[in-house]
């Protein structure tokens, strides 16, 4: 396992430029929220004393005046942000689509990556659809029942460590069953890719490899998730606590970004190499 | 701060009374020498509870002292555990029938709780239980949370009764703060028969004032003296108003006796999950009863609550009473917390609450904080809600600020932060509706946003007054209303007229206008004021009101030369002011005196337009870790 995590990490370092492009996209998204959020700003509050005041950190006071006069300053945010997730998601199977198949048959040029995105992407987004229906439907199934009783949970559960220990046991229960749909996921597109064949056969191949090294896999898993969380907190702790200024805490977050996403790339790779998909020259 | 596991005390208890209270190194809770308060109604009770019943019966000898000139042949007792009877109290008719997200009539016969008088007799052992009745002062006939006690003959101005009362108080599954939860968790508030108080009313007539209890109605009593003893398993935590003076065990059970003097209440707490922590601050005794999973809480609560005795020790007066003890209720009880009681105030926290968020501080300070108002200066909370939650409500902004941050008292995390005042202050602003917003009204008359004007428009109004007065001023004149009307009843005028002599003393007679003026447009009126900068052309600018409530303000002007010109402008609107020099900026109130402002982000207009990189900066980067947490998934 640990020979495929680290064939997976350089393999994921060797495709840098990818991550590049991946960065860019997401900038590119990231601009569209974040221009809007700067024009209507700008227009309310832009000629106004509170809005120098504002610009220099965040007021409560500015802010909360600012949404009971307008209350609607931040509509076209947030009408914008559900827009550019889907988009970004649609626009990151195709990149899965690539990066896979660019991965297995080694090919590195630009042509044969854009090639295989759309020639993967409709099977890869049905495949991301039918996860995506199981990720809610999990969610659902642990999460509503607490959610629906608890008054009744808390009203009668002697303490409220217990309580927080019964949401801490249906977190981890969560992330197993998360763990497994991830890993399942994109086993499954490893195998679409690999074999060629149908969608239900890859679902059904994705599962049973996935069941069947579900130890490893979790570990595999836990450790990148983990990896990546870690990522975006030591980001947000220096966003926040160091006081930089703005342009470089900007220009350090996207260094934390571009690393959050070697290490979604090496999760693939690692998956990759695991599963045999492929094969070290060494091991011909 | 001390531990003491309250189970492992039995050995050391004998030790711990007599060699403790000289040796230890924190003050003990010791009752005073002298009264200091015109004690009208004593209430000596011996109660034993039943923890399977969860009811304590007992007896109370309750002595009552005519403070009229006038004879009286009526007594009126308050047995607002009664309010907990069924869904027809005018306390449960106030909700729809929900509370904290309970329906209150689905639940179990054995849930509801009550107040019984088996027998009540004159000291002389003249039975008056025949006579006793529920009374319905408020309206609602089904209500049974005002008794009327009819006497065979009158007490005589300055005269006492000695009343003597076999009573039951049987706990409700907590509907809000009284009553029980899991665990042999018991809360005994608004609990035993209780006196009205017979006052002048403000045409000058004599009578009781016993209102029935209502959802948003709280406390009015007398001041006096309660002996207290309760008798219980011994392997409960006890915490009740007022100080131990005495302990004993016998047969598996503890009897209590608790002395708390000039007091307008008695409340107490059983549960065998809180531990004891005890400090002090100066000679002031704080006991925290704490749940094993808050442990974490303890020394916040205890820091939070030092923190409030120095800042009134500083800012208000001295804290008159020999010790207080702050209840956090455990989780499942939490709708049993957050509320006061004299020398006796319950918190409220969840395990695991993060340092970021202040919230457990600020509500255990609040609750503290009534100390000063409701149990000292006394005022009628049915009828006069503001004189006691506004100011513990500015009070309470103020140490929060003091100790915790002006911009982070509530809330610090990922640079998002707020402090109380901005909080009380947008409470208020944000009303949907503020056509009915005067204060100084009776609890039932104030229908919608009851916090944001008893609690957040009081707040923000003090906190406007002393932005004009100065907080020295505003000290001093606060200092002086607490020296004078602590222990007694004061009423909305005894403030304003307070307020006004003090002003008077201090101020022209344009200023005492203004400030007074503000003052009694808030307690009685609706009117806002919303100052904005309508324009700027070239070398002159308009400045308006959208609103009605107008408070003189200075005017920055900033011309394109970079020159700073003052004007003070008294709010008569429109009002165009015109330079020599072309205007860059104006800015009315620049040091936001005027707090009450429904909007001060259109207090000022300039001619360059900010860039707010700092807000697209962190939305780009903030929507790319988005977007890759989620890819994660995918
Ligand atoms: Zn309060």
């Amino acid at each position: 396992m640990m020979k495929s995590v680290l064939r997976g990490i350089s393999i994921a370092v060797s495709f840098w430029p990818l991550a590049i492009i991946i960065l860019l996209i997401q900038l590119a998204f990231g601009l569209v929220v974040g221009s809007q959020v700067g024009s209507s700003l700008s227009e309310v509050i832009g000629f106004s004393k509170a809005g120098e005041l504002f610009s220099q950190g965040f007021d409560y006071a500015v802010y909360q005046d600012m949404l009971k006069a307008f209350p609607d300053a931040l509509a076209d945010v947030q009408r914008s942000i559900p827009i550019v997730i889907i988009a970004y998601l649609l626009i990151s199977i195709f990149l899965h689509g690539g990066l896979i198949r660019s991965i297995i048959t080694n090919q590195r040029s630009w042509s044969s990556f854009m090639k295989n995105g759309l020639t993967y992407f409709l099977p890869f987004l049905l495949i991301g659809f039918t996860f995506l229906i199981l990720f809610l439907l999990l969610t659902a199934i642990l999460w509503a029942p607490v959610l629906i009783n608890a008054l009744n949970i808390i009203e009668s559960i002697a303490s409220d460590r217990l309580f927080f220990y019964l949401l801490y046991v249906i977190g981890i229960i969560y992330l197993l069953g998360l763990s497994l749909l991830v890993s399942a996921s994109v086993n499954s597109r490893i195998n679409y890719a690999v074999v060629n064949e149908s969608i239900f056969s890859s679902l059904k191949a994705g599962f049973a490899w996935t069941l069947k090294k579900y130890l490893p896999l979790t570990c595999i898993f836990s450790g990148f998730s983990l990896l990546s969380f870690l990522l975006l907190c030591c980001s947000i702790k220096l966003d926040t606590g160091l006081g930089l200024n703005v342009w470089l805490s900007f220009l350090t977050t996207l260094v934390f970004i571009i690393f959050r996403i070697l290490v979604r790339s090496s999760f693939y790779a690692t998956l990759m190499h695991y599963c045999e998909a492929i094969v070290d020259e060494g091991d011909h | 701060m001390m531990y003491i596991n309250i189970h492992l005390r039995y050995c050391f208890l004998l030790a711990a009374l007599v060699i403790g209270l000289a040796t230890s190194g924190y003050a003990q809770c010791l009752p005073l020498s002298t009264a200091q308060s015109e004690r009208i109604a004593d209430y000596q009770m011996e109660l034993s509870l039943d923890h399977d019943q969860k009811m304590a019966s007992g007896t109370a000898l309750i002595t009552w002292r005519n403070p009229s000139p006038k004879a009286v042949k009526e007594l009126k007792m308050y047995m607002y555990l009664n309010a907990f009877k069924n869904m027809k109290s005018t306390w449960l008719r106030g909700t729809d029938g929900e509370v904290f997200g309970r329906q209150m009539s689905e639940r179990a016969a054995e849930e509801w709780g009550y107040v019984t008088i088996d027998s009540i007799s004159i000291k002389d052992g003249t039975d008056l239980t025949g006579g006793i009745q529920y009374v319905q002062v408020d309206g609602n006939e089904d209500d049974e949370t005002v008794l009327s006690i009819p006497l065979p003959r009158s007490v005589r101005g300055g005269d006492s009764i000695v009343l003597s009362v076999d009573f039951r108080a049987k706990l409700p599954k907590t509907i809000a703060r009284s009553g029980y939860g899991e665990n042999n968790f018991h809360l005994f508030v608004h609990w035993y028969p209780k006196l009205g108080v017979y006052e002048q009313d403000k045409e000058g007539q004599w009578g009781w004032n016993c209102h029935q209890f209502m959802q948003r109605t709280e406390f009015y009593g007398d001041f006096g003296l309660y002996d207290v003893s309760i008798t219980c398993d011994d392997s409960f935590t006890v915490g009740a108003s007022g100080c131990l003076v005495a302990e004993s065990q016998s047969e598996g059970r503890q009897t209590l006796r608790y002395i708390a003097e000039d007091v307008i209440d008695f409340a107490w707490c059983v549960s065998p999950e809180l531990e004891v922590y005890e400090d002090s601050w100066q000679d002031i005794y704080i006991r925290l009863l704490v749940p094993r999973d808050h442990r974490g809480m303890a020394e916040r609560y205890m820091a939070a609550t030092k923190n409030a005795l120095q800042y009134f020790n500083d800012h208000l007066g001295k804290y008159p009473y020999p010790g207080i003890t702050i209840m956090d209720p455990p989780f499942h009880s939490l709708r049993n917390g957050f509320m006061e009681y004299p020398t006796f105030a319950t918190a409220g926290t969840v395990y695991g609450m993060p340092g970021w968020f202040k919230g457990s501080e600020s509500l255990a300070i609040h609750e503290f904080a009534h100390q000063f108002f409701m149990a000292v200066l006394a005022n009628n909370e049915k009828e006069e809600a503001w004189l006691d939650e506004g100011f513990v409500t500015y009070y309470e902004d103020r140490i929060m600020e003091a100790y915790y941050g002006v911009h982070s008292s509530q809330l610090d995390v990922f640079g998002i932060r707020y402090g109380n005042s901005a909080l009380s202050r947008k409470e208020y602003v944000s009303m949907r509706n503020h056509s009915s917003t005067a204060i100084a009204r009776p609890g039932w008359e104030i229908t919608g946003n009851y916090k944001g004007i008893v609690y957040s428009k009081t707040a923000t109004m003090l906190k406007t007054l002393e932005r004009y007065i100065s907080r020295n001023k505003m000290d001093e004149m606060m200092r002086a209303y607490f020296e004078q009307y602590k222990f007694t009843h004061p009423r909305t005028e005894t403030f304003v007229n307070h307020l006004k002599t003090y002003l008077q003393a201090n101020y022209s007679a344009s200023e005492v206008d203004t400030y007074l003026g503000l003052v009694n447009a808030c307690l009685h009126g609706s009117d806002t004021v919303d100052y904005y900068v309508e324009s700027i052309t070239e070398n002159s600018t308009t400045l308006n009101n959208k609103g009605a409530l107008r408070m003189p303000v200075e005017i920055e002007l900033i011309s394109i030369t970079n020159d700073t010109i003052r004007q003070h402008w008294d709010g008569s609107s429109p009002k165009t002011i015109t330079l020599k020099d072309e205007i860059s900026s104006v800015h009315i109130d620049p040091e936001q005196k005027l707090y009450l402002d429904l909007n001060l982000n259109n207090n000022s207009l300039k001619t360059t337009q900010t860039s707010f990189s700092r807000y697209i900066l962190k939305s780009i980067t903030s929507i790319q870790h988005a977007l890759q947490s989620l890819s994660f998934l995918l």
